[in-house]
């Protein structure tokens, strides 16, 4: 499982046998990171969007994709561009999510807690569950 | 399984001597209510204050409301699993204290959720100007965790949701409605020519502060399953979600459920309620394709012709509700959706995340992202420390004459997606 | 009270100046009022008059379209008009495009309301209803009576800038803007009667319609190629040098087939794009680059694939209309299925 963030509590907090895909920058720039990798042929585990959260609420990101690339998977692709469509729908004429920025600098600890909050159960059962959650996909 | 919920009106809420109804009026002992709820060791400086319909007041940020309710008759205890023993509840008889509602309000985390403005512009928004409030605001204990705050809030809530109930336990109520489901095999005789039909409630359900409990048990640990709707009216679905404050559902609203209240008053005469379905909504890809695998499973092993189906939260959820919607619809079983829309400040943008031709039938209870203009209210409880960081405020949202430029999104309930308010869109 | 300024924007056939064959004029400016404004003015009546109008050629406007808007807009300023009224186009899709583009730099440069009107099916309408308002005509010019009633009626709202009403009040085309509204029922109720209409089969009204989803669902792979007749099939406005059936480089109304029987290789020689949406330097030095016959040939002599099929065929899809592109596309698929083709290659630009 690759996990792809921009965040350094999940950096901090994941376990060393998982593959990280450390993001400096945005929000944005985690989705397009993984967009890439979608179009190489890995699929999207969780989906790209967090929770109830809305993407100009938070700076930080977490999605995982499988670490096995194979031909393009296209429900993968569906859902990030729907995702990705909505992240543009949301810049509006100014076009970029800062201008709706929500959160204060005080705030990130607490943000990354919630961003991480929202995938621990993937991380916690990973040691049991990372090979099926692969394959649970592979085998549609 | 049959459950009389007994109604019991208040026209008004005061602090007094002994906690007890006086006519309408509901009197509280205000040292009692928080010998009550106290005993969290994670919360200090709990406090009480009285919120009524009309007046110069703000609420925020607001966590979680919830009805008072006390069991008078069958199995169980109100709350199951929460407060009470993990009996199955939704028999017997049940009361419920109508126009009271507990509010609880704090911060939990930096970015904080929730207005409730009792008059004004803001107070059309939000369902919770209507009820006369007690406001539970509490400050956590140096260093603790922003799980165990949320948790304790919680359960701060429902303790005084419950206490408060106790006082029209012994009342009699001012009208008694009965509900009653049969197992679906009875079910399906009694009303041979009518449409089946069910409600699929999808409960947000992603980690910390996304979380939601059904009899207890954190409901994204869950496989969809099937309650019968009185359940829910005993206080089973209980929320411990605290972000999108408009299309959350606050513990008031899951007793409440207005799908399950207008499915029921047309049960016998123009459909057929076969029950409710439970599902979550997940973090991973491969959750979510099961969960709905299972809800459009569980509709047809239901023998359903029609389902409801609501949605918690925004973005991620659309997943959800298409998957659900897409999944039933190829069984054969005609859906209607619920949601809201985010499309944009201007309402030009696409509403939803996903989308699917099956989903042909679509309520939608408003655009989440409109902007209002909240005035200044003579009264504060909680604090406008948070109103720039909670959802839908923005940077200069909280003005110098203490109006606050918003979009609907911060107002609790603004755009429930179980129908419980008036709003909706137009396309123009 | 003085009335209001209006001003008109037609294009070259409605301001009586000819047909296609002066469409190449560039943006002029008539003072007082030409062709169709005449009956718009009489219906503005005391509110509001035309106080000029733009005329411009199709053909130039789609194919200068950055000096056009310049120009035209240059033009429109100094009347400091109250309202800017385009067309309407009807059917037609280039006037139709001109239309709602000039609309939308009008209200978007000038800030002045601007209304045009068309057919639903112009692609101007496709384009810009989300942008600017549109009122919805008929499809030709015979339903110009009918028109004026409703483009003035929006216009007159626009003028007094009272509130414009649902698309189905105020006759125009659905631009997708949502707005709030506080319903009668709440939305429980509404899903319930939904659901029971749903069931009953009667009709209801979906309160958020689904993305237009007019996809079609992409063919099973072909496997093998190696027995298949292969066809060539572009949007990309490939013909043979010159033109020979006049295929139009924008609106087209038709399309060219081809014999490509001994040819190897599509030369600068002897084929050229005809299409006008897009820089042809490229296309017309190698027009394999938009149809790759030369590599197809390759592969058919290689055996990767069975043979090429005589015929290609092309057209434009610069503002073509979906109705136009739906009947080639049927009429195209139709004669290929008879010729026995196994598959076809489409591109476009």
């Amino acid at each position: 499982m690759m996990v792809v963030t921009n965040n350094p509590l999940v950096r901090e907090r994941l376990p060393e046998e998982m593959n990280l895909l450390w993001v400096d920058g945005g929000y944005e720039d985690v989705i397009v990171a993984v967009r890439n990798r979608v179009h190489r042929g890995h699929r999207l585990l969780t989906h790209p969007l967090a929770g109830s959260v809305k993407p100009y609420e938070t700076p930080y990101r977490t999605i995982f994709l499988s670490d096995e690339a194979t031909d393009l998977h296209h429900p993968s692709l569906s859902v990030l561009e729907q995702a990705m469509a909505l992240l543009n729908a949301f810049k509006g004429k100014a076009g970029g999510l800062n201008s709706l920025r929500t959160y204060r600098d005080e705030h990130l600890p607490d943000l990354q807690l919630v961003d991480y909050g929202l995938v621990e159960t993937v991380i916690q059962q990973q040691p049991t569950m990372h090979q099926s959650l692969e394959q649970l996909l592979r085998e549609e | 399984m049959k459950l009389e919920l007994g109604k019991v009106f208040i026209e008004d809420v005061q602090f007094g001597e002994s906690t007890h109804l006086d006519g309408r009026i509901l009197v509280i002992d205000h040292a009692e209510l928080l010998e009550a709820v106290s005993g969290d060791e994670h919360l200090w400086k709990i406090r009480v204050d009285l919120a009524h319909p009309g007046e110069s007041v703000r609420i925020t940020p607001v966590k979680d409301v919830i009805e008072p309710r006390v069991k008078v008759k069958g199995h169980g205890g109100i709350f199951p699993g929460m407060l009470s023993k993990v009996d199955t509840v939704g028999n017997g008889r049940t009361h419920a204290m109508k126009n009271v509602a507990v509010v609880t309000a704090g911060k939990v985390v930096g970015f904080q959720e929730g207005i409730i403005d009792m008059s004004g512009i803001g107070a059309d928004y939000t369902p919770f100007s209507k009820t006369h409030n007690v406001v539970i605001t509490a400050e956590p204990k140096a260093g603790i965790k922003p799980h165990d705050h949320e948790a304790a809030l919680r359960t701060l809530g429902l303790k005084a949701a419950a206490y408060l109930g106790q006082a029209v336990k012994d009342v009699e109520p001012d009208e008694i409605k009965t509900y009653e489901t049969l197992a679906p095999r009875e079910a399906a005789q009694l009303y041979p020519e009518l449409p089946r039909v069910g409600y699929v409630y999808m409960l947000q359900t992603q980690g910390l502060l996304h979380d939601t409990y059904v009899y207890g048990v954190d409901a994204k640990k869950i496989v969809p399953t099937i309650m019968y709707p009185t359940e829910i009216m005993d206080g089973a679905i209980v929320s411990g979600n605290c972000v999108s404050a408009c299309d959350k559902n606050p513990t008031y609203v899951h007793l409440n459920n207005p799908i399950i209240e207008d499915l029921y008053e047309e049960h016998g005469k123009t459909l057929n309620f076969m029950g409710v379905i439970i599902t979550n909504e997940n973090v991973t890809l491969a959750d979510k394709e099961r969960s709905s695998n299972w809800t459009a499973k569980l509709t047809e092993f239901l023998g359903l012709d029609g389902a409801i189906v609501s949605q918690e939260g925004f973005g991620n959820p659309d997943t959800d509700l298409i998957m659900n919607c897409r999944k039933i619809e190829e069984k054969g079983i005609k859906t209607v959706i619920v949601t809201d829309e985010y499309a944009g400040r201007d309402g030009a943008s696409q509403s939803l995340a996903d989308a699917d031709p099956k989903a042909n039938a679509v309520i939608t209870n408003g655009n989440a992202n409109e902007v209002i203009v909240l005035p200044p209210m003579n009264r504060l409880i909680g604090t406008t420390a948070y109103v720039d960081s909670c959802a839908g405020g923005f940077d200069g949202s909280l003005r110098s004459d203490g109006s606050i430029e918003v979009e609907i999104q911060a107002i609790t309930g603004a755009t429930n997606e179980t129908g419980f308010v008036h709003l909706s869109a137009d396309a123009y | 009270m003085a009335k209001k300024k209006v001003v008109h924007y037609l294009n070259q056939f409605f301001a009586g100046i000819g047909g296609e064959e002066k469409a190449d004029m560039p943006p002029e400016l008539r003072e007082g009022v030409i062709g169709p404004g005449m009956a718009l003015n009489t219906a503005l009546g005391e509110e509001a008059e035309i106080v000029a109008t733009i005329v411009c050629g199709d053909s130039y406007f789609n194919e200068n379209p950055e000096i056009s808007k310049q120009k035209i807009l240059e033009m429109i300023k100094p009347f400091e008009p109250d309202l800017f009224l385009a067309g309407p186009a009807f059917n037609a899709g280039r006037y139709g495009v001109a239309c709602a583009t000039v609309a939308w730099l009008v209200q978007e440069e000038l800030k002045i309301p601007a209304l045009t009107g068309m057919y639903i099916e112009n692609p101007g309408a496709d384009l810009f209803r989300k942008a600017v308002y549109i009122v919805e005509t008929g499809n030709s010019a015979a339903t110009m009576r009918k028109a004026v009633p409703g483009m003035v009626s929006l216009a007159k709202k626009l003028l007094h800038g009272e509130p414009i009403g649902l698309p189905a009040e105020e006759g125009y085309i659905p631009r997708g803007i949502r707005r709030n509204v506080f319903k009668e029922e709440r939305g429980s109720r509404r899903a319930v009667n939904m659901l029971l209409a749903k069931l009953k089969g009667d009709d209801y009204q979906t309160e958020y319609a689904m993305p237009d989803f007019d996809r079609v669902p992409p063919a099973d792979a072909v496997g093998d190629l190696s027995h298949l007749k292969i066809a060539l099939v572009t949007s990309g406005g490939i013909v043979p040098k010159t033109n020979p059936d006049r295929v139009e480089s924008s609106s087209a109304s038709k399309f060219g087939k081809y014999s490509i029987e001994g040819v190897e290789d599509l030369t600068a020689e002897e084929y050229e794009t005809a299409h006008g949406g897009y820089d042809p330097v490229y296309a017309n030095e190698d027009p394999d680059r938009v149809m790759p016959l030369d590599v197809l040939r390759d592969m058919e002599r290689e055996g990767i694939i069975g043979h090429i099929h005589e015929f290609f065929y092309s057209t434009v899809g610069n503002g073509t209309s979906v109705g136009n592109s739906r009947a080639f596309g049927i009429r195209i698929g139709k004669e290929l299925r008879e010729a026995g083709v196994d598959a076809v290659l489409l591109t476009s630009t």
